[in-house]
């Protein structure tokens, strides 16, 4: 056979590609077939002129010799081997075919080796050719922090030339485009400025017709010697003057009460942040889970910030943003941001080179970063207790149902009030999840309620969650 | 009419900007913020200016594992090394969970390397497909170093995953390796635990 690295990936891709090379080949023929026959039955029924005859064969003729330049091509496909199905078996967990990773870029990078097989015998045994001194092989064993290259014995060179030949051929991905998220970004300018001047210019009208229409009583009046009504000035109008008052007094006091009542809350606060974090390119775009960052809100009180070195688990290789053009980053304020200029900002912090793609060390080997010093955002007062792992582990709460759709937020913001109203509501009509859950064991009435019938479920309300001293004390 | 229109110009523009930059006002300075050094506040009487210590060198936190006494680069100390743990089935579920968590964003849900970040062309090199060969017989203990260290483009996941947690992700690649062509699995509940290992000597102030 003509694949030596016996994995059943590999196998399994080029029987694939066999058989799919197979079943082309036989279309091709059927319709090949067919499309002569048809030409011959054109040529012999239908009257074509003399002079486009030797046109007509001309065309068939190409054909029949694309068609068998097809085959050839396609007998080679399965002749040759698969250059792409042995990279990603072989070599994909350290190459790339057009960045760096572990070990270099491999896209063109025939052109810079040294001849006379050296490819053979580096793939075959990097190891015996770094110790025989070779110039090259030092070179790129020091220049990739001596990591040695496992040694592939059974990879053919005609196998290495196809992984080569692969990799040269590479063309990047695409990244699939989130659909139709491009202007979600400026949400549509409201009508709100319509409805002003609309309303203002009635509001306006009314008081003209309304002056119109007394003068116009005033002027029959006269006309009739009906005496006229002495006008009172709006200002000193005994009605007006109430009713401003009454006005008055009530929106001053709302705002007041209700300035008093928010005194201290921060909904929709939205700080700047040190770095810009988007929250949507890493949760909504990239999938990753609340809880791969904030790993500390399953097991204590705090939900944890992630520290650098989590941060530098991937971007230890993405070290650009490429979805500008799907989803351009932009601040509340519209200033538009640069992702991998984000990114940079990130490896100064962590301590990251990531020219030599290592951290920047003391001698004692410390790595030298600086701890980011993000914004806190969901601030409680000192007097009340939360606890992460008590909402998140036990109670099964959603992230997202206090925090807010977080996986559409560029920049987080404050969802919920957080204030103690707020807390009791959800205590009052949040139903626990109390069977199969070990915390709950020892409430046994009520599950000795639930288990007759005469209850169907319990709230937190009903667990002491409204207490005081559940969360002050 | 004029200022009628600019105030309600004024409100108006008040009211769209819902965002807010700016933190406000408290009632009660001293009921709010905490006194005492809380995780994330600065604190002046440490070099580095941090609350959050890591654990003292030589001590265990209540509930926890015993750490072992390798080092980074005790490779082949590490390719003999395993635990004393054994899992139910319950246990190793919640490996999965937590490996699709922390591990499926990169080495795939699948377990074979084709994770959204490899998939979508951010990543250069392909994560570790655990149904390779080169990963099928892989001992337990390099894995755990794996986790521990990272290895290659891998981070460590120290900070993550405590080593409970480290061992019940790796009893679920077992598992799932013992049921495509790995060898048997043996750290369920059933299995009994090989003779203690003599990892417990020396503590090393990690996790």
């Amino acid at each position: 056979m003509f694949y030596s690295k016996n994995t059943p990936e590999s196998r399994a891709s080029i029987e694939k590609h066999f058989l799919e090379n197979v079943y082309k080949i036989c279309r091709l023929c059927c319709s090949f077939a067919s499309l002569l026959y048809k030409g011959k039955l054109i040529l012999k029924f239908i009257p074509v002129p003399e002079s486009l005859k030797p046109m007509l064969r001309l065309c068939f003729r190409s054909a029949l010799s694309l068609f068998i330049l097809l085959l050839l091509s396609n007998v080679s496909a399965i002749a040759a081997p698969d250059g792409k199905a042995l990279f990603m078996s072989n070599c994909a967990s350290c190459h790339n075919p057009v960045k760096e990773s572990t070990g270099p870029a491999l896209k063109g990078i025939r052109g810079s080796l040294p001849g006379d097989g050296w490819v053979y015998k580096w793939v075959h045994n990097s190891a015996s050719l770094i110790a025989s001194g070779d110039a090259e092989a030092n070179r790129v064993y020091n220049k990739y922090a001596k990591t040695a290259m496992t040694a592939f014995p059974s990879l053919t060179e005609e196998e290495i030339d196809a992984i080569l030949q692969y990799a040269d051929d590479y063309k990047a991905p695409v990244a699939a485009t989130p659909a139709g998220n491009a202007n979600s970004g400026a949400p549509a300018e409201s009508n709100t400025w319509l409805y002003t001047v609309i309303t203002l210019s009635l509001l306006v009208l009314v008081v003209i017709l309304w002056r119109a229409n007394q003068g116009l009583k005033r002027a029959a009046n006269d006309k009739e010697n009906i005496p006229n009504e002495k006008e009172i000035p709006l200002y000193r109008s005994k009605l007006v003057i109430a009713v401003t008052a009454i006005l008055i007094f009530i929106f001053s006091g709302y705002w007041l009460v209700n300035g008093a009542i928010n005194e201290g809350r921060q909904q929709n606060y939205q700080p700047l942040q040190p770095i810009f974090y988007s929250h949507k390119v890493h949760v909504g775009i990239n999938q990753l889970n609340c809880l791969y960052c904030h790993a500390g809100a399953e097991k204590s009180r705090q939900a944890m910030i992630p520290s650098s070195n989590v941060c530098m688990n991937c971007h230890k290789q993405i070290n650009e943003y490429t979805g500008a053009e799907e989803h351009p980053l932009k601040t509340a304020e519209g200033k538009e941001i640069d992702g991998t200029q984000q990114i940079q900002l990130l490896y100064k912090y962590a301590g990251w080179d990531p020219v030599k793609k290592a951290y920047n060390r003391d001698e004692k080997g410390n790595i030298l970063a600086t701890p980011i010093q993000w914004v806190k955002i969901h601030n409680l007062p000192d007097h009340v207790y939360f606890n992460h792992s008590q909402h998140v582990k036990v109670g099964q709460v959603q992230c997202q149902q206090c925090h807010g759709s977080i996986e559409e937020m560029d920049e987080v913001y404050q969802f919920a009030p957080l204030s103690m109203g707020w807390c009791i509501n959800c205590h009052r009509q949040t139903e626990v999840q109390f069977t199969n859950n070990n915390y709950y064991s020892i409430f046994e009435k009520y599950h000795e309620e639930l288990e007759s019938g005469k209850r169907t479920k319990v709230t937190e309300a009903e667990l002491g969650g409204l207490e005081c001293q559940k969360c002050h004390y | 009419m004029v200022a009628g229109l600019a105030l309600t110009a004024g409100l108006v523009s008040c009211d769209s900007g819902n965002m807010r930059r700016d933190p406000g006002h408290v009632y009660a300075p001293d009921m709010t913020y905490s006194r005492a050094y809380d995780a994330y506040t600065a604190n002046p009487n440490f070099e580095d200016g941090l609350t959050s210590r890591p654990p003292v060198s030589g001590t265990v936190a209540r509930g926890h594992q015993l750490p072992d006494h390798l080092v980074e680069g005790d490779t082949s100390a590490y390719k003999s090394f395993t635990t004393s743990l054994r899992f139910s089935e319950d246990e190793i579920k919640e490996g999965g969970r937590l490996f699709n968590i922390y591990c499926g964003i990169c080495h795939g849900t699948g377990l074979d390397g084709q994770g959204p970040l490899f998939n979508s062309g951010k990543f250069a090199s392909m994560p570790a497909n655990f149904k390779d060969a080169k990963y099928l017989h892989m001992p337990v203990g390099q894995m755990y170093a794996g986790i521990k260290y990272g290895k290659n483009m891998m981070g460590s996941y120290a900070s993550q995953l405590d080593i409970k947690q480290r061992w019940m992700v790796i009893a679920y690649i077992k598992k799932f390796q013992s049921e495509n062509g790995g060898d048997a699995f043996t750290f369920g509940m059933d299995t009994h635990p090989a003779k203690e290992v003599a990892a417990v000597e020396e503590k090393s102030g990690e996790m």
